[in-house]
């Protein structure tokens, strides 16, 4: 109580608390700019009703209470970026680089709203595979785009869904036919001016017993002036399917991130789910697990790896809806700086799911005595026949360890990077492409060799490098 | 555990300490929320001004706030029904003989002066709103340990009361601390000086009988340095079909190199809501145990607490619950741990059944400074039927780099397997299912008196008759 009254007494400025100030007119020339249908206009449209009649959520509600995320001015970011159109950016050499090298199978890379590239293996085009993006999507395959798009996280969802319906400028969709197996991993990439505030949204559709896999990233360069960041990605897998989707998100550090993210997964569907936060100021994402089918199965992997003032605040459910469901859920985050990680997790066993089998894992590794970690791994069972646990361990290295390697002629920095690698190790073998896996791993060892370094404390040569030989970037 | 269509077990009627006494009483306060009330209490017990005045500022914070939001549905708790204050005699007896023949019979069948005979050393009984009998041994006494009931300690010791009441639960700490803090009456006062060690356990029993009565009870508790105590409190209530309210607000000093254990057999009727704070401060070296059982109450909101404010500080606490039809057990502990070197660990063993619902809610906490501290939490849970739910809602938040916490939570039912061994040495189900759930709180129970883990087992024995087939 005490707790909540003190947190909304932080909240003094001003600015924090009000939407962001859109009008009509706004609205209406983002539909304009990319010469959308009339069914797409009116959805923002919609969005746009719903908007105006929602609040900011209270900073004392229980998702929110946990970030300072709210206290970010949204109302005066510049919304101006929306309008212009084709400023051209140099998308840094590094993330076009496909992600599984020749064995790419398809690549999307966005520079901003722009489609800097598109490809795709002409077996799967023939196979009726849809790789594009979202705004090709939208004019190419209305009818698949207004069937699923906000069925899984509609505008309603809060207003930040509800911005961005409204705003989103930039996006991709994935559909894999009935039967298709994609047997290439697919690469998408957004990458952003990191101005302003801007939404994007992704949409995979993985028909009846297809596959494929999908790696996506999202990177900006560092800046100074405040950016926002709003996602929303929605993930349907139809009954023995197979869907592997992993992210690696490196915003620059201006930019804040509010993030919906939710999969949906039927009878006998498999969804391999991993991502890796390396970037953003303050990062607030919802990731929500529906397992809605008997025999339906997800595993999610989250890695979080903070310096300086980033924070980063995951909110995950796991819904088990039907008989014999699976879901294994295992987080880490490693935290340096003064940096804040926190992790709130739900499973949710309904009377309906027997034969359940749901796991919830928090890990959490502080490497320095000014970071902050909160867990709140919690269960809610109402179905008897079920095997459920969760595990929590924080805690810095362990000093024997690191005197171990000692003893074997190891510098002290070199045997704390090795046992933050055995560390990462433990999430990182859970993707089971070896490409993408190593492409995963670069983000983040960009960001550990500050460690390495003995830089632990020091925010500043973090943020210049996000990505190694991504120097193009500096703007 | 398929319900098999079999007669479950109902709770209030197999209910051993249903019964109830006529409601004859020297004092009973107009039912429902009034400033008239706390006044009356307080001049009644001719406290000094300074507790009088404390008890508005409390009613006062009380009213202006909100009722928490979380945890158990508080909805139907009606305050205007309940009877804030019964008086049942003059004084706390020291002689058994003394206290009044209608109560002496209560307390006889549920056994106490008889266990006191055996194995305790001082007894509280306390019934509705006033401690009725009080007594401790003599050695003890001469010892220096002190046992009364909390309104003769606050007669008695108004300086130790004055400077130490409040001060682990603030009224303005939660909306039924401010409730406890306007209403109190009973309770018992405790204090073991230096170096003393009181071998066998202090017993504290409470009993409503009233309907739709609130029970407040105080205790403060101070273990000088290097003392040691065990106190053990026990709880029923008679069925009514109006709802009855026990609020307790329980405040313990652990110095330095002290040792403490606090155990809780709460079996309130279905028809109480038990809403209660207990906290510890511990110091340097000092130990606090909560031994802390709840299968009574309608709906239990209990999370024992221990502040390591000391260095080396240790606190554990055992939490067992059990909900049967119409109950809701939110139970579970915090842990702060404010000091280097500071260890906690806390163990949950929850068992809900015939739509019982228990939840774990559990916080531990390392402040900045507080390094090299050692948590470790598990709770474990077990379903008896398809019916029952049950809910783990931990938090875990660190400030520090050096710490080593650690958190495991399991969800299970019985497993067929079990079952299907025992039954196959010719157990019946019912008896191999008593002796699973028996296994699955064996930790919790050897850590009880021996009296009272015999009772315990009992108990769980009665919870789990007619549960199956």
């Amino acid at each position: 109580m005490a707790r909540r009254s003190e947190r909304a007494c932080e909240n003094n400025d001003p600015a924090a608390l009000k939407p962001p100030p859109l009008t009509d007119i706004q609205v209406e020339a983002i539909g304009r700019e990319t010469g959308e249908p009339g069914w797409m206009v009116d959805l923002r449209r919609a969005a746009f009703e719903l908007y105006r009649r929602m609040a900011m959520p209270s900073p004392a509600a229980d998702a929110w209470r946990r970030t300072d995320l709210l206290q970010f001015p949204f109302s005066e970011l510049n919304l101006e970026a929306l309008a212009v159109s084709g400023k051209t950016k140099r998308v840094p050499a590094a993330w076009l680089k496909p992600a599984a090298g020749a064995r790419t199978g398809g690549q999307l890379a966005l520079d901003d709203r722009d489609v800097h590239t598109a490809t795709l293996d002409d077996d799967f085009i023939r196979a009726g595979v849809i790789f594009m993006p979202f705004s090709q999507a939208v004019r190419d395959h209305p009818d698949l785009v207004r069937r699923l798009m906000g069925s899984i996280i509609p505008a309603t969802a809060d207003i930040f869904a509800a911005l961005n319906s409204i705003l989103w400028d930039a996006g991709f969709l994935l559909h894999v036919p009935k039967g298709v197996k994609v047997d290439k991993p697919l690469h998408s990439l957004l990458w952003s001016s990191g101005e302003g505030l801007r939404a994007w949204r992704l949409l995979i559709n993985v028909e009846e017993d297809a596959e494929v896999s999908l790696l996506h990233e999202v990177a900006s360069p560092e800046r100074s002036e405040a950016a926002a960041r709003l996602d929303i990605v929605e993930m349907i897998v139809h009954p023995g399917a197979t869907l592997r989707f992993f992210m690696t998100q490196a915003w620059g550090g201006n930019v804040v991130r509010v993030a919906h993210e939710k999969a949906v997964v039927n009878r006998g569907g498999r969804l391999f789910w991993g991502n890796a936060h390396c970037g953003a100021r303050s990062t607030k994402v919802f990731s929500t697990l529906e397992l809605i089918g008997e025999g339906a199965s997800a595993q999610w992997s989250g890695l979080q790896v903070l310096d300086g003032d980033q924070r980063a605040d995951i909110t995950t459910a796991q819904n088990h809806m039907a008989p014999k469901t699976v879901s294994d859920l295992l987080n880490k985050s490693v935290l340096m700086g003064a940096s804040q990680s926190n992790a709130s997790g739900m499973v949710r066993v309904e009377p309906e799911a027997a034969g359940t089998d749901g796991y919830q894992g928090n890990r959490i590794l502080i490497l320095s005595d000014r970071a902050k970690a909160e867990a709140l791994p919690g269960l809610e069972i109402l179905s008897d026949d079920v095997r459920c646990s969760h595990g929590v361990s924080i805690g810095g290295l362990d000093p024997e360890e690191v005197f171990y390697l000692r003893s074997r002629g190891i510098p002290e920095a070199e045997s704390k990077a090795l046992l933050v690698e055995g560390f990462l190790e433990g999430i990182l073998h859970r993707i089971p492409d070896e490409e993408i896996r190593q492409r995963m791993h670069l983000a983040i060892s960009a960001k550990m060799k500050t460690m390495e370094a003995g830089q632990v404390q020091n925010t500043e040569s973090v943020r210049q490098q996000p990505i190694p030989d991504a120097e193009g970037a500096q703007l | 555990m398929p319900p098999n269509g079999k007669p479950q077990w109902e709770g209030p009627s197999e209910y051993p300490y249903g019964f109830r006494d006529p409601e004859e009483y020297l004092f009973r306060s107009q039912p429902g929320l009034h400033r008239e009330v706390v006044e009356e209490i307080s001049s009644q017990k001719s406290e000094p001004d300074w507790m009088r005045k404390l008890r508005l500022e409390a009613f006062d914070h009380f009213l202006a706030r909100p009722m928490p939001a979380w945890g158990g549905n508080l909805a139907d708790l009606n305050f205007n029904e309940i009877t804030f204050y019964i008086r049942p005699s003059d004084r706390a007896q020291v002689s058994w003989d003394e206290v009044p023949e209608t109560i002496k019979r209560t307390f006889d069948r549920l056994g106490i002066p008889e266990a006191e005979r055996k194995l305790l050393a001082g007894v509280g009984a306390q019934y509705e709103s006033e401690m009725v009998y009080h007594n401790i041994q003599q050695a003890l006494e001469k010892k220096g340990v002190i046992f009364l009931s909390s309104d003769d300690g606050l007669k008695k010791h108004p300086d130790i009361y004055k400077e130490f009441f409040g001060t682990v639960v603030p009224h303005t700490d939660n909306k039924f601390a401010a409730l406890n803090t306007a209403f109190w009456s009973g309770g018992s006062f405790v204090y073991v000086p230096p170096g003393v060690h009181v071998d066998l356990p202090l017993q504290a029993y409470f009993r409503l009988n009233a309907q739709g009565v609130g029970q407040f009870e105080r205790t403060l508790i101070i273990v000088d340095e290097g003392a040691s105590v065990h106190y053990v409190e026990g709880c029923t209530a008679p069925v009514y079909t109006r709802d009855s309210l026990h609020s307790g607000v329980i405040e313990i000093i652990v110095r330095r190199g002290a040792r403490m254990r606090y155990t809780t057999i709460q079996n309130w009727s279905t028809n109480v809501y038990n809403l209660v704070t207990q906290r510890a401060l511990v110091g340097e070296d000092a130990v606090m145990e909560w031994v802390d059982s709840n299968l009574g109450s309608r709906l239990t909101m209990k999370y024992p607490a221990c502040i390591l404010q000391g260095k080396g500080a240790h606190g554990e606490i055992l939490s067992m619950a059990f909900a049967g039809r119409g109950q809701h057990q939110d139970a579970g502990g915090k842990m702060i741990h404010m000091a280097p070197g500071t260890s906690s660990k806390i163990t949950s063993k929850s068992i809900s059944k015939a739509g019982g619902r228990s939840s774990y809610r559990g916080l531990v906490r390392i402040l900045p400074g507080a390094a090299g501290s050692k948590s470790k939490v598990v709770c474990d849970a077990l379903l008896l039927d398809s019916d029952a739910r049950t809910d783990t809602y931990p938090t875990i938040r660190t400030e520090e780099e050096k710490v080593d916490i650690g958190h495991e939570a399991t969800v299970s039912r019985i497993g067929q397997e079990q079952l299907f061994y025992l039954r196959s040495r010719g157990l019946t189900e019912e008896e191999a299912v008593t002796m699973v759930v028996s296994g699955f709180i064996e930790p919790l129970v050897k850590e009880l008196p021996m009296e009272y883990a015999i009772e315990m087992n009992r108990l769980i024995q009665m919870q789990m008759s007619g549960s199956v087939g």
